[in-house]
């Protein structure tokens, strides 16, 4: 099989495939400026997944935006993103995210967001694997009367790590390369990667943000 | 689809035009106005969308024209009433009037339902025209008034428009200046006509009958104040709950066919035509049943604000609040219901619409440790070290501030309320430093005198941090923690309780022996220490998740508890208590790994215990509201004791502990996971419940 290739999105031509690729996941389709909104500010943060590298037909696409939050740092924001179905749980979102959020990171960016339906268990799985937690849940956030989760993924600015990182000892691999515990990681290893935890450099200041209730929409 | 060109010989295609003005524009280029939002984007309208493209023609939107006055059989009548009846309960459960009660198309051409306006019409003895134009129109006219009434609550800003409820009329009236008196009296005018009436000459009579007094009385609750109209308005209530129970009672009314006028009189895509900003989506009803349901727990909750608003206690109120925000029943947290009751507990001037707010003040130290204010000011004065007088004012108005919306916020929507809980704390911390200063410049004696006094501080410390423990653990309850926060979420909860446990212990001494609220105490004491056994063994039992890298531990922290390192904390001179710590954290779990003591099943057999123990406990403030606190202190035992039987014994076999042992699902226990072993039989039990109360009546069915 060949290599899935990632380009950045490159003009409107791409925008019908783009459309199907979202359309055909949401309850509430968008109309065609809300693609055009965000495709036409920031396209260097939105990013597609071709099978091949001269596949005409994107199987997932990421679009996001960037914008300072209160004038006091910038934020990116994970407008859409989908992967067809028939290439799903290869990475290819994995990846996707990292494209965008690495752009997002060498532009300033302090933490990114994004809301998702509290039930979306692939993506929620898919972005807390990435190192997001859902900062806020949002009462009936979509008009079909389903709550969101508003998830984040705070970074300081110039932070070393890339997004995912694992821990580097303590746990064993599994094949899958997943890291793994229960049977088999022994009390003492348990203690050393509380041991390591502690003296890790920790994080200790975050920029105040007096987070006065925003709707949330 | 097909599109025809609709609107008739008044409509220009201009299309044209617009090719043309087009021309000099790039397919890649794209003009913006100026500050053009994302929302502007997602609200703008594509011309050819049929979802907000109005001018569209759309297959499934043919439909004959629609006749308002089309005659009805009786039991059309009904099934339109009824419908009525379920777009006005999902408009309460938080859908748009466009998708609910503006789908009835009489409520558009209501004016032409005047007996007055008709024009002639063929008699039709099955059929009398005075079922429309004087029944439907007594209804439908009813049915808008309700709405009105409940809207204007609604719009107090107790809930949150476009999350919690959805004003947006779309420029559709709801009979805002038709007096209540003139309704009621249409709707009068229906029974007489109905009551004129025998069985045989006309069928489904009663159904009829029953529906109009239905919606005669809904309307009276709706527009009835459940303090100022207090007995009438209990009265009214019972009444109500009667004329719903006989409704269900009765055989049920078949469903009219596709082509009836009763169900032409409904036109779900109204919501094209309607000036909405979003494109909406074609709501489908649900099943009459359901319905029914809605309102029985509807006239429940009124039934509960009812007592709630006889109850003038603050720790009532703070004991219903907490319960019913964290076990919410089915139902019952309507938007309605939710403004009502923070309307009945303060409306801007009184408390439960007599008290003052200096009653706030008294009552909080009175229930929190059952000593009246005077007392603990008259021992901070006679001990006051200068002539002037302390500055109990100051710390009053922090009380009464804070305390306000506190209570209300239980009738918040939950992530509101969390949110809304930890901003508060810093309130709540401004009025601990007032105390403790307060305090910190009175002359003490002895050590009797010096408790008394520090009661003062102590009081507000105990609300603080239980507000804090709120926080922490409804985060739980909103599934907003990552494994890897976990251990931190619950260690730190027990710190808190254990630091909540140790100001009681300290307020032993200064709390009376037969008050209301040494009970309270006393119920408080056992709860927080099973908790806090039950919390400890959580934070053991997921400490192997920490699986993430210090740097994100870190940050994740930072962002989880930011309302703890506000930079505003740092002018009060009182540092925060139980502050949330990393480091402590992590030489908590070193400690704790290095403990051979420490037994995970352990810990929670002997919260269970103490859950178990709780069953005889006094009432204390929980009042009427005992027994539902019994229950959920029941419930507790019950995860308690799953989690018993899957932990590991000793640290030992911590590590061979399965965690897909649990389920992180917390729709059933809020705070808890539940063991996978008891997943299976909790479905078959629930199963079962439902399997019995499908056979008795809904009324059973939705208390549950
Ligand atoms: C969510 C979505 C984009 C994931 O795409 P994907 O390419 O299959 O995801 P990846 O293969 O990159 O998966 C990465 C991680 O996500 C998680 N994940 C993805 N799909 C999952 C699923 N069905 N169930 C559980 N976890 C899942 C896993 O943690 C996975 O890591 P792993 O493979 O190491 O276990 C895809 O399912 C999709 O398009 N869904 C519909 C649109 C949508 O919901 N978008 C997100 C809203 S913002």
């Amino acid at each position: 099989m060949d290599a899935i290739t990632y380009k950045a999105y490159s003009g409107e031509h791409e925008l019908p495939h783009i459309i199907s690729l979202v359309q055909s996941e949401l309850s509430e389709p968008y109309v065609i400026y809300t693609y055009r909104y965000f495709l036409h500010q920031w396209p260097h943060l939105s990013f597609l997944a071709y099978p091949s590298p001269d596949a005409e037909l994107p199987v997932g696409v990421i679009v996001c935006k960037q914008a300072s939050h209160r004038d006091r740092f910038q934020r990116g924001y994970i407008a859409m993103l989908s992967v067809s179905k028939a290439y799903r749980k290869r990475g290819i979102a994995r990846a996707l995210v990292r494209h965008s959020v690495d752009v997002m990171k060498a532009h300033g960016v302090q933490e990114v967001y994004l809301e998702t339906e509290h039930d979306n268990a692939p993506a929620l799985a898919l972005y807390t694997s990435l190192g997001f937690i859902p900062e806020k849940r949002l009462h009936r956030f979509y008009l079909n009367g389903k709550d969101a989760f508003r998830l984040v993924l705070p970074m300081t600015a110039g932070g070393e790590e890339t997004i995912s990182e694992k821990p580097s000892v303590g746990w064993d691999s599994a094949e899958d390369g997943k890291t793994v515990w229960g049977n088999g990681v022994p009390l003492v290893r348990l203690r050393r990667r509380i041991a390591e935890l502690r003296a890790c450099p920790m994080i200790t200041v975050w920029p105040a943000d007096e987070d006065v209730d925003e709707s949330g929409r | 689809m097909s599109y025809a060109m609709p609107g008739g010989d008044g409509f220009v295609d201009v299309t044209d035009i617009l090719v043309e003005a087009s021309i000099d524009m790039d397919p890649e280029t794209m003009i913006l106005t100026e500050n053009f939002t994302l929302y502007d984007s997602m609200s703008a309208l594509e011309i050819g969308d049929p979802r907000m493209d109005s001018g569209i023609a759309l297959d499934e939107e043919q439909r004959p024209d629609f006749q308002p006055l089309a005659p009805l059989l009786p039991e059309e009548l009904c099934y339109i009433l009824d419908r009525l009846l379920a777009c006005e309960m999902e408009w309460h459960s938080g859908f748009t009037l466009a998708q609910t009660v503006f789908t009835s198309l009489h409520v558009h051409q209501l004016d032409e339902l005047d007996p007055d306006t008709m024009p002639p019409m063929q008699h039709d003895p099955s059929r009398p025209i005075e079922l429309v134009t004087i029944v439907l129109r007594a209804a439908v006219t009813g049915f808008l008034k309700s709405c009105d009434l409940a809207w204007r609550e609604l719009s107090k800003g107790r809930v949150q428009d476009t999350e919690d409820w959805q004003s947006e009329k779309t420029g559709v009236s709801l009979l805002e200046g038709l007096p209540v008196g003139t309704v009621l009296a249409r709707l009068e005018d229906a029974r007489v006509w109905i009551v004129g009436h025998t069985h045989q000459s006309m069928p489904w009579r009663d159904h009829l009958l029953d529906r109009i007094l239905l919606r005669a009385h809904l309307i009276e609750l709706f527009r009835l104040h459940p303090i100022e109209d207090g007995s009438r308005f209990q009265t009214v209530l019972s009444t109500t709950t009667a004329i719903l129970q006989a409704i269900h009672n009765r055989p049920p009314i078949p469903s009219p066919n596709s082509s009836s006028p009763a169900v032409l009189a409904f036109d779900p895509y109204i919501t094209r035509r309607l000036s909405s900003i979003m494109p909406l989506r074609v709501l489908e009803l649900p099943p009459l049943e359901t319905t029914w349901a809605a309102l029985a727990s509807l006239l429940r909750g009124l039934s509960e604000v009812g007592t709630l608003v006889g109850t003038p206690s603050l720790m009532t109120w703070k004991v219903v609040g907490d319960l019913r925000s964290t076990f919410p029943l089915d139902g019952q947290r309507i938007p309605f219901l939710r403004s009502l009751t923070q309307s009945c507990f303060f409306d801007g001037h009184r408390v439960l619409g007599k008290m003052t707010l200096d009653w706030l003040v008294d009552r909080f130290f009175l229930e929190s440790i059952g000593v009246p204010y005077h007392i603990l000011a008259s021992a901070v004065k006679t001990r006051w070290p200068s002539s002037s007088s302390p500055p109990f004012r100051d710390i009053e108005q922090k009380i009464i501030r804070t305390l306000i919306p506190h209570i209300k916020s239980a009738w918040y929507n939950p992530p509101r309320r969390r949110r809304f809980l930890s901003r508060s704390l810093l309130e709540w911390h401004a009025m601990y430093d007032a105390a403790v200063t307060l305090v910190g410049s009175v002359n003490t004696d002895d050590v009797a005198d010096s408790a008394l006094v520090l009661a003062i501080p102590r009081a507000v410390l105990l609300w603080q941090l239980s507000i804090v423990r709120e926080v922490v653990l409804s985060g739980f309850a909103m599934e907003l923690y990552v494994p890897h926060e976990r251990p931190f979420a619950y260690w730190y909860a027990s710190q808190v309780m254990k630091e909540q446990l140790s100001v009681l212990e300290q307020l032993e001494s200064v709390i009376p022996n037969d008050v209301v609220a040494r009970e309270e105490i006393a119920f408080d004491r056992s709860f927080l220490a099973a908790l806090e056994a039950m919390c400890f063994g959580m934070f053991v039992i997921t400490l192997p998740e920490m699986s993430c890298s210090g740097y994100r531990l870190s940050l994740n922290f930072l962002r989880r508890y930011k309302w703890a390192f506000r930079p505003e904390y740092k002018i009060y001179s009182t540092p925060l208590v139980v502050a949330p710590d990393l480091d402590r954290f992590l030489s908590a779990c070193a400690d704790t790994l290095e403990d051979e003591s420490i037994s995970p099943s352990t810990l929670f057999s002997r919260a269970k215990a103490r859950f178990l123990d709780l069953g005889n406990s006094q009432p204390g403030y929980g009042g009427l509201w005992h027994i539902d606190r019994q229950k959920f202190v029941r419930d507790l035992a019950d995860v308690a004791g799953q989690l018993a039987l899957v932990s590991p014994a000793t640290l030992e076999d911590l590590p061979a502990f399965q965690p897909s042992n649990l389920e992180w699902d917390f729709t059933i226990y809020r705070w808890f996971p539940i063991s996978s072993a008891f997943v299976g039989v909790l479905y078959m039990y629930q199963y079962f419940c439902q399997a019995c109360t499908d056979e008795k009546s809904v009324y059973t069915k939705y208390y549950m």
